[in-house]
């Protein structure tokens, strides 16, 4: 249910700004357009193509334009979402004045707006922006309607990679599922007549995200894969063209093509490609041209096509493909200045087999080294190791920022405001003003700590040891997790000693192995009921030690797992790989300590950290 | 307007402090509340005014929210203030009234254009209402036999087949009809039928 759900979610990212424009004497001028964005956020291309034209369109106008986003699910995927959407739109622009143009991005968002014109703009000029002349070629364009289109020409993209891989014999085609998944199998099976002797498609339209994953590891070593839509995947919700880049990268074992310009760098090999850059800067040009008056049909722009071929140095090494054999004239990127370099690049995004390897060799490297040492400082290993899986951790935390920042800067805004309205109103007294400064100040604050405590887990860094409060250590590790435990309903009960407790090593790797735990916990606990959601957090100080559990009402683990829950790569998630616990295991050997987990006699699963106080010749092993 | 109150409905201290600054400022009454049920605890159903609401509240969501109120006939318009908005919430809280769907951080004048609809749109709802309550009463005032004679009047027969409908005569229906419109405070036919269908009161055949 959650995962169809996620499927036709849509998010509405939009600040409705129409409401100033609607009800405000002070800006009449304002020009609205309206843009509707093709999937989900996190579409490489749709993204770039949204931002450029944002920032082209700004730098073109002088009169202010408003543009308001919104993201438009894959057209025609169900009735109930796209109904929503239009029912949405509907009700924004009820005694609202209409936009003066509207902009879509993207084939489904193109499809959704000529779909629902009459009922929603039935008189706005639409330009259809970075749009599949596909996707266009059911109805000529109407009177004021114009596109910015792209043809990308696949089956000479097929040409390429043969001859590339001329032993290739099946193309493993990842062309997403749902309504946009069967669009691009049907186009592309007619397109691909002609190798209809020489190859074999295989479609991946009915297979669910994971199934996906698992066959593209799979594959026979005669195939190429070629990506053409992350689209949404049968079972699998919607993934972002990045993370479904990363993911395939991390798992496939045959190399992988694709014909944008944005995904290079992201997983594929390379080729000849579509340059989407510049398509914003094409597309507020046009806008310009529209808002100034011009007839949208006067505007007539030629389709956008593959350009230069252009590599990734690491895809090329990694499959073996010699430079030599490269068309004349390729770009080759991302050649490595240092092995480190191109290691620490590739596990910023935690991807690629070659890392996971790297990681997984260095962690076995540092635990063997730190059985026979039990020495902190010497793990230089366990610090790279930690660092990607401390990395990957944050980065499901990312979203929480953004929404956490709101609110400080809410009060900020808002307090400005308010300081400019009482001075335009000659109502700013000292004492007003003062007030309405310290507390821009303590928001401010409040954001800077907010970002700190985020930076100082995304930093690489050397390792610190000295005495640390592992109560101090535990409450900052609540509150970097505490937007996503209020966001899901998660209740965190706190039972900590009131005076300090010592233990020796390092604040931020132990900060990450409770963070860690504390996610693991929250993830377990998403099936049941929110008014069973809860986290107890428990330090118990004993004579020479500590222990720290983080106990959970979850599931609980399950019989296969046990034991094996800290090797690498054994994971109950649906989405891990299964390295986070292995290296928080390997941070608390490091310290002397050791880590369990058991399931509770009443239902979900305890972990517990057991870690000497500082002084003590302990080994918690 | 006077009189009316915005109510700002947030956990987060620093916001919702920020947000009654800037409607002080803007000559706004602004009380504020850190949880729903505190919220439900305070709020007077007669009082004018409107609620800007946070939709993540630790103790309730805020849809849930908006239903109690509505459960519990509170009228007050709602403007909902969201981190990030989802659009089946968005248009659900929309679909049940709510009057704007905004996300954080929301420029002040965007929030102060919000907040002068939704005052408007409780004014006119609270006079409609008052309105209403008005008619009814006068309507009260009628007897069971002038209530059919009315219900006659307004399918717009005319007197005489209203006394054959109801046999009595014609000057008695006369008489019904001037007592009628006088207890309504009215002086037309036109009027009565408009009142009608303000009370919604559908005309027998």
């Amino acid at each position: 249910m959650s995962t169809r759900r996620r499927l036709y979610r849509s998010v509405l990212t939009a600040i409705l700004l129409w409401l100033l424009a609607a009800s405000s004497e002070a800006a009449p001028t304002v020009r609205q357009v309206l843009l509707l964005q093709s999937l989900d956020r996190g579409s490489l291309v749709f993204d770039t193509v949204t931002a450029n034209f944002r920032a082209a369109l700004q730098e073109r106008t002088v009169e202010p334009v408003t543009v308001t986003e919104f993201v438009v699910a894959p057209a025609g995927f169900t009735e109930s979402p796209e109904k929503a959407i239009v029912d949405f739109l509907q009700a924004a622009f009820t005694d609202r004045p209409r936009p003066d143009l509207v902009v879509t991005v993207g084939g489904p968002a193109a499809a959704f707006a000529r779909r629902h014109r009459p009922e929603l703009f039935p008189d706005t000029p639409i330009l259809f922006a970075a749009t599949e002349v596909r996707f266009l070629r059911d109805a000529p364009l109407a009177e004021n309607e114009t596109s910015v289109p792209v043809a990308i020409d696949y089956p000479a993209l097929v040409d390429d990679i043969l001859q590339l891989l001329p032993q290739t014999k099946h193309l493993f085609m990842v062309n997403g599922s749902g309504p946009l998944g069967r669009f691009w199998h049907d186009e592309l099976e007619r397109n691909f007549e002609r190798y209809r002797d020489r190859l074999t498609f295989i479609w991946t339209d009915d297979l669910s995200y994971e199934q996906l994953l698992q066959r593209a590891a799979t594959l026979s070593p005669d195939s190429a894969i070629f990506f053409i839509s992350s689209g949404t995947f049968a079972t699998g919700g919607w993934q972002g063209e990045e993370r479904a880049l990363a993911d395939l990268s991390a798992r496939a074992n045959r190399p992988m093509f694709g014909a944008q310009s944005v995904w290079l760098g992201s997983g594929i090999a390379g080729g000849r490609l579509l340059y989407v850059e510049d398509l914003g800067a094409v597309a507020a040009n046009a806008a310009v041209r529209i808002m100034n008056g011009e007839p949208a049909a006067s505007i007539k722009i030629p389709p956008l096509q593959l350009g230069q071929a252009a590599f990734d140095a690491r895809q090329l090494r990694r499959w073996n493909i010699s430079e030599s054999q490269l068309p004349a004239g390729s770009d080759v990127r991302f050649r490595p200045p240092s092995l480190w370099r191109d290691y620490r690049r590739e596990v910023l995004g935690g991807l690629g087999a070659l890392v996971v390897q790297s990681i997984f060799i260095a962690g076995l490297l540092y635990q063997r080294r730190a059985r026979q040492r039990a020495e902190i400082d010497s793990s230089r290993h366990l610090a790279l190791a930690a660092d990607a899986n401390r990395r990957a951790t944050m980065s499901a935390l990312t979203g929480s920022i953004a929404h956490e920042l709101s609110q400080p800067l809410n009060a900020i805004l808002h307090n400005t405001q308010a300081g400019e309205l009482l001075l335009a109103g000659n109502r700013a007294t000292p004492d007003a003003l003062r007030d309405i400064l310290a507390d821009i100040r303590t928001a401010d604050v409040r954001a800077t700590q907010i970002i700190e405590r985020h930076r100082t887990m995304l930093r690489n860094r050397q390792l610190d040891v000295k005495p640390v409060d592992i109560h101090a250590v535990v409450r900052e590790s609540v509150a970097l997790v505490a937007h996503d435990t209020r966001a899901r309903q998660v209740q965190v009960d706190l039972d900590l000693p009131p005076e300090p407790c010592f233990v020796v090593g390092d604040q931020v790797l132990l900060q990450q192995v409770l963070v860690n735990l504390m996610v693991n916990a929250i993830d377990a606990m998403g099936e049941i009921s929110p008014d069973r959601r809860r986290v107890r957090m428990c330090n118990t100080v004993g004579r020479d030690t500590v222990e720290v559990s983080v106990r959970d009402a979850g599931s609980g683990l399950p019989e296969t797992v046990n034991g094996a829950l800290f090797e690498p790569f054994v994971t109950t998630k649906t989405d891990g790989i299964g390295i986070g616990l292995t290296i928080a295991r390997s941070i608390v050997e490091a310290h002397r300590g050791r880590m369990d987990a058991r399931n509770n006699p009443e239902g979900g699963a305890t972990f517990t950290v057991t870690l000497p106080l500082k002084g003590s010749p302990v080994v918690a092993a | 307007m006077s009189g009316a109150i915005v109510h700002v409905v947030d956990d987060d201290e620093d916001a919702r402090k920020g947000t009654a600054r800037l409607l002080a400022a803007a000559g706004l009454e602004a009380r504020t509340y850190a949880g729903a049920v505190e919220f439900l605890g305070a709020i007077d159903a007669e009082s004018s005014g409107c609620i800007i609401l946070d939709v993540r509240l630790p103790d309730h969501h805020g849809l849930e929210l908006q239903a109690v109120l509505a459960e519990r006939g509170v009228p007050l318009p709602i403007i909902f203030v969201t981190g990030h908005g989802e659009i089946p919430d968005t248009v659900r809280a929309i679909q049940r009234g709510a009057v704007d769907f905004l996300t954080k951080p929301v420029d002040g004048h965007v929030l102060l254009a919000a907040v002068q609809r939704a005052l408007a749109r409780d004014t006119a709802a609270r006079a409609a209402r008052a309105r209403q309550q008005e008619l009814r009463q006068r309507y009260e005032r009628l007897t069971p036999r002038e209530r059919e004679v009315f219900l006659h009047l307004i399918s717009g027969q005319l007197n005489k087949q209203v006394a054959a409908d109801l046999q009595i005569t014609e000057r008695t229906i006369k008489l019904h009809r001037a007592s009628i419109l006088q207890k309504l405070e009215i002086s037309s036919m036109a009027e009565l039928a408009r009142m009608a269908v303000d009370l919604g009161i559908a005309p027998t055949d």
